[in-house]
């Protein structure tokens, strides 16, 4: 009985996943429309463009762009974040610029960023830094406040020091905050990298989509959200779970 | 030759409604040569203010702590009322945090460990230890760095009595092994009188040293029946702490 339970667990997704192909494959085929292509056709389209480099290259720069300005925000989130939660002043005195940043359309902060820097790799890589910002701060922000104050003096008591302190008292009690930044914060760098490259760059996955639109290739556009997904299912698989499970090993 | 000389005029903090209440006005006292020194209160009287003025945990005081002959410059370890243990780190790596990396000794942790009876969770984590172990691996983290003073807060409350005991025992035998000077705080009288080289009685708050009493008995002497003598005649000699007992 357990045996066949643990299978299921394991099919469970497989199973979902296939249903939901099924699902769109017969829709494809009762509707017969060309804004819903089948997944086969979808398939033969994200083949086609692996062959020829051109899915590789764009879904490449978007990675690079997705990669360099997911560690700014985080890196920066993290430190502001930090010294925010831990001095009430500077969180008192600079509580309302993380609100409006907060709370500033992203499509505004990227076309202030293109009008201001120009059309360039930096203006791309700072408008999506500038939108990730202000949730990595909020989140460790909250986690600083929460921060196990016995701890801390324990490590003064001992002279750990600040560089001690940080890695192996402050670090690893953010590390729920930190895994749960990166989580939501991949996912709307995602989606804003993709806006910025259709505004302002001229390659990328963003880029290349809004070309498709034009073009009225559907099945492209689909080709290229299907390469995202498996993407985005690896970077959970191979680097988000086991990064969880290391930081668990002590409980 | 180590004094340590403590000297506190005042110790004060503002509630939240704005009452300035002072915890210890012009308390002072003095340890030297690796003695071992109870400080015995009422609750509540600014036992563990005092520490952590000592340990550097709090700076804002008046008065001065001073080490002869080398000044201000001293160093404390502290082996707090709960463990504190840094729940991510193994126990070995938690006593191994407290010095720089290229101080570590493993081979005199360890040996620390096996003496309290801990030579077999060198790797576990803290949370699968019993409280009563961890606050083993806590007295051994305040062993195993050297300092100039040892505090120690109530560091055996809420264990059972064989295991505080046993607790004690340890304690005495690291400090005859590593000698030091001690400042041990407690409410328990039993245990002062069974551990301490002196006694030190602290008032109410404000609080300030009412009494010092020096335990003349050797550590083997220090049976029950003998403690229960001894405290019969502090109480009847020293009316002005028997409230404290």
């Amino acid at each position: 009985m357990m045996s066949l339970m643990s299978r299921f667990t394991f099919l469970n997704p497989v199973l979902s996943l296939s249903l939901l192909i099924i699902t769109w494959q017969v829709l494809a085929v009762v509707l017969d429309t060309v804004v819903l292509p089948s997944p086969l056709l979808v398939l033969d389209s994200l083949i086609a463009a692996l062959q020829s480099g051109e899915l590789q290259h764009h879904l490449g720069i978007t990675l690079t762009r997705l990669a360099i300005s997911f560690f700014l925000a985080m890196l920066l989130g993290t430190a502001i974040g930090l010294m925010l939660g831990r001095y009430k002043k500077a969180n008192a005195f600079f509580d309302s610029w993380v609100i409006i940043l907060l709370n500033i359309p992203a499509l505004v902060t990227i076309i202030l960023c293109y009008i201001w820097f120009g059309l360039v790799e930096t203006a791309a890589i700072f408008a999506v830094v500038i939108n990730k910002l202000p949730n990595v701060i909020v989140t460790i922000r909250e986690g600083a406040r929460n921060l196990d104050e016995d701890l801390i003096d324990m490590a003064k008591a001992f002279q750990f020091g600040r560089v001690k302190t940080l890695l192996h008292v402050v670090l690893p009690q953010l590390y729920p905050y930190i895994m749960a930044s990166a989580r939501t914060g991949l996912a709307l760098i995602w989606k804003i990298v993709l806006v910025v490259e259709l505004l302002g760059r001229s390659d990328g996955m963003g880029y290349q989509i809004h070309l498709f639109f034009q073009l009225f290739d559907i099945t492209s556009i689909m080709a290229y959200t299907v390469s995202f997904i498996v993407i985005i299912q690896l970077i959970e698989i191979i680097i988000l779970q086991p990064l969880d499970k290391k930081s668990q090993r002590w409980k | 030759m180590n004094k340590l000389s403590i000297d506190i005029k005042n110790k004060a903090f503002v509630t939240a409604d704005n009452k300035v209440v002072n915890v210890i006005t012009n308390l002072k006292l003095e340890l030297s040569n690796n003695e071992l020194v109870c400080i015995i209160g009422p609750s509540g009287c600014g036992k563990t203010s005092l520490l952590n003025i000592i340990s550097g945990l709090d700076t804002d005081f008046t008065g001065s702590i001073k080490l002869s002959p080398s000044g201000t410059d001293y160093t404390s370890s502290y082996v707090f009322q709960n463990p504190r243990l840094l729940p991510w780190r193994t126990v070995l790596e938690n006593i191994q945090l407290t010095v720089d990396k290229d101080n570590v000794d493993t081979t005199k942790i360890t040996h620390l460990l096996q003496r309290l009876g801990l030579e077999n969770s060198l790797h576990s984590y803290p949370q699968h230890l019993s409280l009563g172990m961890q606050r083993r691996v806590s007295l051994a983290r305040g062993f195993y760095k050297e300092s100039d003073v040892l505090l120690l807060d109530e560091p055996f409350v809420s264990l059972d009595p064989p295991t505080a005991r046993k607790a004690r025992e340890l304690l005495i035998d690291l400090w005859k092994q590593q000698a030091r000077n001690i400042l041990f705080v407690t409410h328990d009288l039993d245990e002062a009188v069974k551990l301490a080289d002196r006694l030190l009685f602290i008032s109410k708050s404000p609080s300030h040293v009412i009494s010092e009493i020096t335990v003349n008995l050797t550590r083997d002497e220090r049976t029950p029946a003998n403690i229960s003598q001894f405290k019969r005649l502090l109480k009847n000699n020293n009316p002005e702490i028997a409230h404290l007992m």
